[in-house]
C-alpha cells in the first residue's frame, strides 16, 4: 500500500532518517582521531569528492569577529580543556558505560565522566562495560570492562602502563614526544596509530588496526606490527582474528571497517602468534613482519564441457558462461577461461567493457550480484598456451570465514591459480596506437543544449564525472535483470518492477525519433540501421564521447583531446567497416528484428565524425598494461 | 593535540581552535548528511572530507559564517555521492549487470525511506538545504532564513514548493507493496 502521500509532512518525520546521539558522538570521535593522524600530505579516499563540493558564496555580512576569536569565547569543549589541566593531571575521563574507580587513601572512589586522572594514578574497569579516557596529548583510550591502568608522564611523552586487561588506544598525532603503552613485559610505542593490548596473567598480546607500532619486550630488538598483526609475549595465549579480539569495543564497527581498509588482501592476522621473543630470529614461530596470503578453505576447478556450455537465463546478461557470483566467503565461477579468470584477478574490470574504464579497471565486483565477465581475448592478458584462452572451467571456492568480494576475487583466487595452475606472471607496459579526439579544422557543428533538452525520465539524470551519463532509479537494485532497447515512439521508461527478480527495463529513444525532434535520452546508446551504427546521447560530454568511440573502434584508447566540457545531443551514424571492429552488440526495436536491407551505408567513422559532428580522430600513442604469463600448467585434481 | 602541523591561512592558531569548530559543528554535518544520504558510512565520509578540507585550506569567506558554510559543504557532499553511488548504465554492451539473486536484499531497506531519498537526490540543494533544516534539524522558517542569508518567506514559499515536488516523485518512486 502507497503512504498517503497528502501528508507529507507525516512522511518526512516518520521516514527520514536521523542518526541517534550515539552515532553521532561515535562517528565524530573516529573523524576527529583520523583528523589529528593526518599531516596534511596524504590523499586520503574520499578526496575525490572534495572538487565536487560547490559552496556558494554568501552575500550576507556581519561583524567581522574571527570564528577562531569566537571559538574561543564560548564554552570549552572538553578536547581543549585537557590542555588547561594542572600539570600533574594526564588524562580526562569522558565516557564511562560502566563503574570506573580509584584508590584513594585506601578507600575506593568513584570516578564519574569528567574526572581528571593524576599521572601515576591506577585506575579500573568493574562491571560489564568499559569507559573511554583523553589523554593529554590528545590519544583516547578505551578501557575493556575489568581493566586496569594508569597513565604516567614520562620523559618525552606519556606512558600508559596496563596492568590487566584490553585497552585500545587511538594515538594522536605525536608532534614532539612519544606515547608508550606498558605490560608486564612488553613496551609499545606509537607515533599516531590504532592498536590493541592485552595484558594477561600468561603475558601480553599486541595488535594494529591503524598505523604501525613498534614493540619491544624487555631488551630485545623491537619488532614493527602493520594493520592486520599480532603479536604475543607467549605463544599458548589463544590464537584469535583481531576483529575477534576488538568486538567488545564501543566502536567496534569502525574499527572493523578501518581494519578492513587496511588490510584487504592480507590475512586478518599473521597467522599462528608468535611470541615476540622468537621475531627476528626465525625461530619458534612465523615472524610476526610476515603476512600469509588469505587463501580458500576449498576449492573445486572442473573443466566445462565445450558442446554444453551453459546459457544465460532469458532476459539476463550474466548467469550462463563467463558469470561469476560471490557470496561472503563464496565464490562461483561459470565456465570462464582461464585467461578471463587471471584478468579480473589481477583487478582488471569485464573485457568487453575494458574501454569504458580508466586502464582497464572496473570499480570492483560486489558480492550477490551476478556478473557476465566477457571473455578476455587479448587485451590484457598475453602469453601461455592456446588452452588458456580456449578451455572453459568452473570454479567453485569456500573459505574460512566471510571473505570480501576484494579480497576473494583478487589476492584469493590469485593464491587458488598459483596454487592448482602452477601461474606465474608478470606485469609488461607497452605504447600503444591509440586515437585522440579533436575539433575539426572546420569546426564544431554540434551546440551545447541544456538540461531540458534531454528525456532523463526514469533515470536520475547525473552531472558527474561521466557527463551526461544516465543513472537508474535506486528502486533498481541488486536482484533484478536488465533489459535495454531502443524505445517505440512516443513510448515512455516505464516504472521499476516492485517485486524483486523481476526485470528492469531501460528505454532508450531510437535515433529516428531523435532525428525527428525528440528529446533523447541521457545517457549513451549504440543502436543498429542496416549496415549501420548509430551511436545516439543525450547530454554527454565529448569526454564521454571519446571513450565509447573506443569501443567501435575496437577497444583502443581514444582521448579526449578537444579542450570542450559542454553537454551536446549527438546522433552519429557510421558504417560498421574493417575500421570499426569492436563489439557488435547493437540496440534495435522488437519490432525490427531484421535489419533493413535498404538503407546504404554510411561514411566511415573517421567521415562522419568530421562531417556531422566536427571531430576528428588523429592517431596517438597511449601507455597499456599486460598481464604476462610466464608458467601455467593443467589444473591439479581437486 | 594539536594538529597545527597542516599550514593554514590561520596559522598556528588554527589547531585549537580547530578542534573547537570540529566539536561545535561535527553534529550538524554529519545528522544533515545522514538524512541525505541515509548511510552512516557514507556521512561519515562527508564529515571527514569537509573538515580535512579545512585543514588543508581555510576559504577566505568561511569566518563570515562558519555554520552556514559547514551546513552548505555537507549537503552538497551529500547529494554528489548520493547521485555518484546510483548504477550507471554504460553505453553499450551492458553485460556487468545484475541477475536475481537473493530476493532478501532487494526488500531488506525501507521501500518508502529509499524513494523518499531518491527524491531528495533530486532535489536542488538549496531544496534541501531548507527541508533538512526544516524537518531534521527543527529550524523555524525565521532561523533558516538567518542561517543561510535569506527571508522567511522565501523559505516558506520554498517548502511549500519542495513538498508539492517531493509529492511528485515520491508518487513515482514508491511502489505498490502489499499491505
Amino acid at each position: 500500500m502507497k503512504p498517503d502521500l497528502n501528508d507529507i509532512d507525516e512522511l518526512l518525520e516518520q521516514h527520514l532518517p536521523s542518526a541517534s546521539a550515539q552515532q553521532v558522538e561515535n562517528a565524530g570521535m573516529r573523524v576527529l582521531h583520523r583528523l589529528r593522524s593526518h599531516d596534511g600530505s596524504e590523499a586520503t579516499e574520499f578526496e575525490g569528492h572534495l572538487d565536487a563540493i560547490e559552496v556558494p558564496v554568501r552575500t550576507w555580512r556581519r561583524t567581522v569577529m574571527t570564528w577562531a576569536a569566537a571559538a574561543a569565547a564560548v564554552a570549552i569543549a572538553i578536547g581543549v580543556a585537557v590542555l588547561w589541566r594542572p600539570a600533574n593531571h594526564v588524562a580526562l575521563v569522558t565516557a564511562v558505560d560502566a563503574t570506573l574507580s580509584r584508590d584513594v587513601d585506601g578507600k575506593t572512589e568513584t570516578l564519574p565522566q569528567g574526572s581528571d586522572l593524576e599521572t601515576g594514578q591506577p585506575v579500573r574497569t568493574t562491571g560489564d562495560a568499559g569507559a573511554v579516557l583523553q589523554l593529554a596529548d590528545g590519544s583516547s583510550v578505551e578501557m575493556r570492562s575489568r581493566s586496569e591502568l594508569a597513565v604516567e608522564k614520562e620523559v618525552d611523552g606519556l606512558g600508559i602502563r596496563l596492568h590487566q586487561g584490553s585497552i585500545i588506544v587511538h594515538a594522536a598525532k605525536q608532534r614532539n614526544g612519544h606515547l608508550y603503552v606498558k605490560t608486564r613485559d612488553v613496551t609499545v610505542s606509537v607515533v599516531g596509530t590504532v592498536f590493541l593490548v592485552n595484558a594477561e596473567k600468561e603475558g601480553s598480546r599486541v595488535g594494529v588496526i591503524e598505523g604501525e607500532v613498534r614493540v619491544r619486550e624487555g631488551d630485545k630488538k623491537e619488532t614493527s606490527l602493520k594493520p592486520g598483526q599480532q603479536v604475543s609475549t607467549n605463544a599458548s595465549l589463544v590464537t584469535r582474528p583481531l576483529k575477534e579480539e576488538i568486538a567488545w569495543s564501543r566502536n567496534n564497527d569502525a574499527l572493523v571497517r578501518i581494519l578492513d581498509t587496511f588490510t584487504r588482501g592480507m590475512a586478518q592476522t599473521a597467522g599462528p602468534l608468535a611470541p615476540v621473543r622468537d621475531q627476528g630470529t626465525g625461530a619458534g614461530g612465523q615472524s610476526a613482519g610476515a603476512v600469509a596470503t588469505p587463501q580458500f578453505e576449498e576449492a573445486s576447478i572442473r573443466a566445462c564441457d565445450p558442446d554444453n556450455v551453459p546459457e544465460a537465463p532469458a532476459g539476463a546478461r550474466g548467469g550462463g558462461a563467463n558469470s561469476l557470483q560471490m557470496t561472503p566467503g563464496r565464490l562461483h565461477a561459470l565456465c570462464l577461461t582461464l585467461a578471463t579468470i587471471v584478468r579480473h584477478a589481477y583487478g582488471y574490470g569485464p573485457a568487453n567493457l575494458d574501454f569504458l574504464n580508466p586502464g582497464g579497471r572496473g570499480p570492483g565486483l560486489q558480492l550477490s550480484n551476478v556478473y557476465g565477465l566477457g571473455v578476455e581475448d587479448g587485451k590484457r592478458v598475453r602469453g601461455g598456451p592456446d588452452w588458456v584462452r580456449s578451455d572453459h572451467y568452473t570454479i567453485d571456492a569456500v573459505a574460512a570465514d566471510a571473505a570480501d568480494a576484494a579480497s576473494m576475487m583478487g589476492p584469493m583466487v590469485r593464491a587458488l591459480l598459483e596454487k592448482r595452475f602452477q601461474l606465474k606472471v608478470h606485469i609488461e607496459t607497452e605504447q600503444l596506437p591509440a586515437w585522440n579526439l579533436t575539433i575539426a579544422s572546420s569546426g564544431l557543428k554540434i551546440k551545447p543544449v541544456k538540461t531540458d533538452a534531454v528525456d532523463s525520465s526514469g533515470f536520475v539524470h547525473t552531472t558527474g564525472r561521466d557527463g551526461g551519463a544516465c543513472e537508474l532509479q535506486p528502486t533498481v537494485g541488486r536482484g533484478q535483470p536488465v533489459i535495454v532497447r531502443p524505445a517505440q515512439p512516443g513510448e515512455r521508461q516505464p516504472s521499476p518492477p516492485s517485486t524483486p527478480g523481476q526485470p528492469v527495463t531501460i528505454l532508450f529513444r531510437h535515433f529516428a525519433d531523435v532525428r525527428r525532434g525528440e528529446k533523447p535520452t541521457c545517457g549513451m546508446s549504440m543502436q543498429r540501421n542496416g549496415p549501420n551504427q548509430v551511436l545516439v546521447a543525450g547530454g554527454t560530454t565529448l569526454e564521454a564521447l571519446a571513450r565509447s568511440l573506443a569501443s567501435p573502434l575496437g577497444g583502443v584508447v581514444v582521448t579526449d583531446k578537444t579542450g570542450n566540457t559542454d553537454k551536446f545531443n549527438i546522433v552519429l551514424e557510421f558504417v560498421r567497416d574493417e575500421n570499426t571492429p569492436g563489439p557488435s552488440f547493437l540496440l534495435q526495436r522488437p519490432d525490427q528484428p531484421d535489419q533493413p536491407s535498404d538503407v546504404p551505408r554510411g561514411q566511415t567513422i573517421f567521415t562522419a565524425l568530421e562531417e556531422q559532428l566536427g571531430l576528428k580522430l588523429e592517431p596517438a600513442r597511449a601507455p597499456r598494461d599486460f598481464i604476462v604469463i610466464d608458467r601455467v600448467e593443467r589444473p591439479t585434481a581437486n | 593535540m594539536s594538529i597545527a602541523a597542516v599550514p593554514s591561512p590561520a596559522g598556528e592558531a588554527l589547531a585549537n581552535d580547530f578542534e573547537e569548530l570540529f566539536r561545535d559543528h561535527h553534529s550538524l554535518v554529519y545528522r544533515t548528511a545522514y538524512s541525505v544520504t541515509g548511510n552512516r558510512h557514507d556521512a561519515e565520509d562527508v564529515l571527514q572530507t569537509i573538515f580535512l578540507r579545512l585543514l588543508r585550506r581555510l576559504p577566505n569567506d568561511f569566518d563570515r559564517n562558519p555554520k552556514g558554510y559547514l551546513y552548505r559543504a555537507a549537503v552538497n557532499l551529500s547529494l554528489n555521492i548520493v547521485r555518484s553511488r546510483k548504477r550507471e548504465a554504460p553505453a553499450d554492451g551492458l553485460e556487468c549487470l545484475p541477475a536475481p539473486v537473493d530476493p532478501a536484499l532487494a526488500t531488506a531497506d525501507d521501500p518508502i525511506r529509499r524513494g523518499l531519498l531518491d527524491a531528495i537526490a533530486q532535489l536542488k540543494p538549496r531544496a534541501v538545504e531548507i527541508l533538512i533544516l526544516h524537518y531534521e534539524h527543527d529550524y523555524s522558517d525565521a532561523q533558516i532564513a538567518q542561517m543561510l542569508g535569506t527571508t522567511r518567506g522565501t523559505i516558506a514559499v520554498t517548502l511549500y514548493r519542495t513538498r508539492a515536488r517531493l509529492k511528485k516523485l515520491l508518487s513515482r518512486a514508491i511502489p505498490e507493496t502489499q499491505s
